[in-house]
């Protein structure tokens, strides 16, 4: 008896529908026993084209029949799941809304990828332990708590992650990437799972954080056995992602827990302890800088400015200020001109920046002008190559209507010549088939006229026998007859009642 | 900028090949029909003047500004052949030449945008800068000065990456050197000196763009080829792809 539960959330600032990894059985569908005993991951790689759809469909086929994956050879297994996913794209790329990104994608065969774990437990032996097998492809890893401590598989250390990854593709591939079979014998070397073990199912991000908490003395098996929800779960990859050293990396984050009994205790008591980093300052998006051109070079009136701002006036006078030997009257004489410089150079510097400000503003509009002249130039250069391209086609469209009309007309009297041998044909087949019966009839009486001739020819020989029996029995009458007296006359050639008249048949 | 290179001026290819990078990195950034802001991107011109050519997250720049070219494909049948296909590229730049070489004012706009961003993304990955010139400097001591203040910058996972491409075809092309010996002139000493030592973290990216790093590696093209030039890009943006 197990229980199965299944988590699964989305990267940090994505909605859950942008999360590309799927699990089966699907979250809330199974909580409880999981009677089928087939669990499945698999991750959409995050770059490869519409990874998520190839994701889920590759947990749907498996979920369909699971023991294919086992039976199969994985390129046979993929091959309806290629198909499908193959339609589900050229059916958006010809959507009307579709952009140049996907009809480039579809037409260059861009494909999705996805890794991809799937576990199958078979029945129970005599001793209640169940035997077990798993396809296991890239870095998605399966966990077996054990009692003896836990296993992971393919991958068994956090350094072992990386960005480059095996994966199922969506177009067949003589060079692609297998899964490798793990279980029980006669699957693998893997012992059977029994009271107190639970498997976890984890993708890439979860299975790397898993591994690193383990290699640091600080493992969290406890926590996810004791989730008990998708809030909990949640609450718990957000955690992950705040630690101050070692966090979860930012990625999509499936889990499946398949639990045989009460879990060993020494699991239960390894649980997180959070220890988040500062909290992150409040993220305002980070605005583009606005398109501007570069500033011009400084005019000579600018420089003129730029010597005469207040800045330098007033270090001027702090020095004036510092010599104690200058008279009061002399004093007041600066400063009464230091007020009028600095007021008319604050007047001047006014009145400069509002002219470069409306200069900039010049620029500006007269430069979006400018591209909005050149997307209006291209935008009429573009509809001219599409309408060259439409004459082009139509041209293309008329020449191979009159190919079609050309080729159906012969296509057409090649088909009557067909019917018209045919029929020759079916006339000479019943023509020989009469033949062959008439034969077969002549050979039936020359077969009985054949038996009655032999059966005659008995007769005769039996006849013929009989006559040279009789003949010879009167040869020893005669002999007899002569022996005791004299020889008497030879007796008048009689014809014998029991001889049968010779005659030829 | 106007000599020729591989069938066309440098401008011309240069824009070519920043466009098919921007191209992949919005592409990647894909996630079926919807496309998702995973970085953001700044292209910065400068020639006869200095200027912000394009800046913006993936679903604010998706849409080119200057429409689509068509380009002719081979791709793979799925049957071992090869099919020619014709296929949308869009244009985000157009090729430009001018006099000169105002590679610092170019390095210190790019120190000014990445201060900002760092300062609001401070655990992202860090911001990597790809500067593509064909000519000298014209200010060296203040484009080393730009430079290292650019490089000053960066997030909790490194600090900024700056990958220089010198292209021509005038000389020996140098890939990824990992020491200066052998470096042509002071302008490609000064390049190598302002370019960052490529983190172990990414040589396999190195690797996958077909270039081979040694250990400690320079983000450095000298004389770069063409296809030098576009195994740079690839592998300059392929963190934002990951």
């Amino acid at each position: 008896m197990f229980t199965v539960q299944t988590f699964l959330t989305s990267k940090e600032g994505e909605s859950r529908e942008d999360c590309e990894d799927s699990i089966h059985p699907v979250p809330g569908s199974a909580v409880g026993d999981g009677s089928a005993g087939a669990f499945a991951i698999a991750d959409g790689v995050t770059t490869s084209f519409f990874g998520g759809l190839w994701a889920r469909m590759l947990t749907e086929r498996f979920a369909e029949c699971p023991a294919a994956v086992f039976e199969q050879p994985w390129p046979d297994w993929l091959l309806r799941s290629q198909e499908q996913w193959q339609a589900a794209v050229c059916e958006r790329a010809a959507a009307e809304t579709a952009n140049f990104y996907i009809s480039n994608d579809v037409l260059s065969r861009r494909p999705a990828s996805a890794t991809f774990v799937g576990m199958l437990l078979d029945e129970p032996g005599a001793d209640g332990a169940i035997p077990w097998r798993a396809q296991v492809l890239g870095d998605s890893c399966l966990f077996i708590l054990g009692k003896d401590g836990p296993r992971s598989l393919p991958l068994t250390k956090s350094a072992e992650f990386s960005n480059l990854v095996h994966a199922a593709e969506s177009y067949a591939n003589d060079q692609g990437f297998a899964p490798q079979l793990y279980g029980t014998a006669p699957h693998g070397s893997e012992p059977p799972l029994v009271e107190g073990d639970t498997v976890l199912l984890a993708t890439d991000a979860l299975s790397k954080w898993l591994l690193l908490r383990a290699e640091t003395g600080q493992p969290v098996w406890g926590t996810l056995l004791g989730l008990t929800g998708q809030a909990e779960f949640e609450a718990l990859v957000e955690q992950a992602r705040r630690e101050a050293q070692q966090p979860m990396e930012n990625d999509d984050v499936t889990l499946g827990i398949v639990r045989f009994g009460t879990p060993h205790a020494h699991y239960s008591e390894a649980c997180f302890e959070p220890q988040p980093g500062p909290d992150p300052p409040p993220r305002e998006p980070w605005r583009p800088p606005v398109l501007t051109p570069s500033p011009a070079p400084k005019s000579p009136a600018q420089r003129a400015s730029a010597r005469l701002q207040p800045g330098r006036w007033r270090v001027l006078l702090a020095r004036v200020n510092r010599s104690s030997l200058v008279a009061p009257v002399l004093l007041g004489l600066v400063l009464t001109l230091a007020v009028v410089l600095i007021w008319q150079a604050v007047q001047q510097q006014q009145q400069e920046a509002k002219a470069a400000e409306l200069t900039v503003r010049i620029t500006t509009e007269s430069a979006a002008a400018d591209r909005l002249r050149e997307s209006l130039e291209q935008a009429q250069t573009d509809a001219l190559e599409v309408k060259k391209k439409f004459d082009r086609l139509q041209g293309d469209l008329v020449s191979t209507e009159e190919r079609f009309r050309s080729v159906s007309g012969k296509f057409e009297a090649r088909e009557q010549e067909w019917a018209k041998q045919r029929r020759e044909l079916e006339v000479k087949t019943g023509n020989l088939a009469l033949a062959l019966k008439e034969s077969e009839r002549k050979a039936g009486i020359d077969r009985q006229s054949l038996e009655e001739a032999q059966s005659q020819i008995t007769r005769l020989e039996a006849a013929q026998q009989a006559i040279a029996a009789n003949l010879a029995a009167r040869e020893q009458e005669l002999k007899a007859l002569r022996e005791p007296s004299e020889p008497a006359p030879d007796p008048p050639a009689t014809e014998s009642p029991a001889s049968p008249p010779l005659h030829t048949p | 900028m106007v000599e020729r290179y591989d069938n066309s001026t440098r401008a011309e290819f240069a824009a070519l090949a920043v466009n098919r990078t921007i191209y992949e990195i919005i592409a990647s950034c894909r996630k079926g029909e919807k496309v998702v802001d995973r970085c953001h991107l700044t292209v910065i011109g400068y020639g006869e003047r200095t200027e912000l050519i394009l800046s913006g997250c993936p679903s604010q720049i998706e849409n080119p500004p200057h429409g689509t070219m068509s380009l002719m494909r081979k791709v793979s049948d799925g049957a071992g052949g090869l099919l020619d296909v014709e296929m949308k590229l869009g244009v985000w730049v157009q090729p430009k030449a001018g006099n000169g070489t105002p590679m610092e004012a170019a390095l210190g706009l790019a120190a000014d945008l990445v201060e900002a961003w760092t300062r609001d993304n401070p655990d992202n990955f860090p911001p990597v800068v790809i500067n593509i010139s064909d000519g000298e400097p014209q200010d060296a001591a203040a484009t080393r000065a730009a430079a290292q203040r650019l490089a000053s910058y960066g997030t909790s996972d490194g600090r900024v990456l700056i990958y220089n491409c010198h292209i021509g075809t005038g000389g020996t092309e140098i890939r990824l050197p990992s020491n200066n010996n052998g470096l042509p002139d002071a302008n490609a000493r000064l390049l190598y000196d302002i370019s960052s030592v490529i983190p172990d973290s990414l040589l396999p990216l190195a690797e996958q763009a077909g270039l081979s790093p040694q250990p400690g590696a320079r983000g450095l093209m000298v004389n770069a080829s063409p296809e030098a030039l576009t195994k740079l890009l690839v592998f300059g943006s392929g963190s934002m792809k990951r």
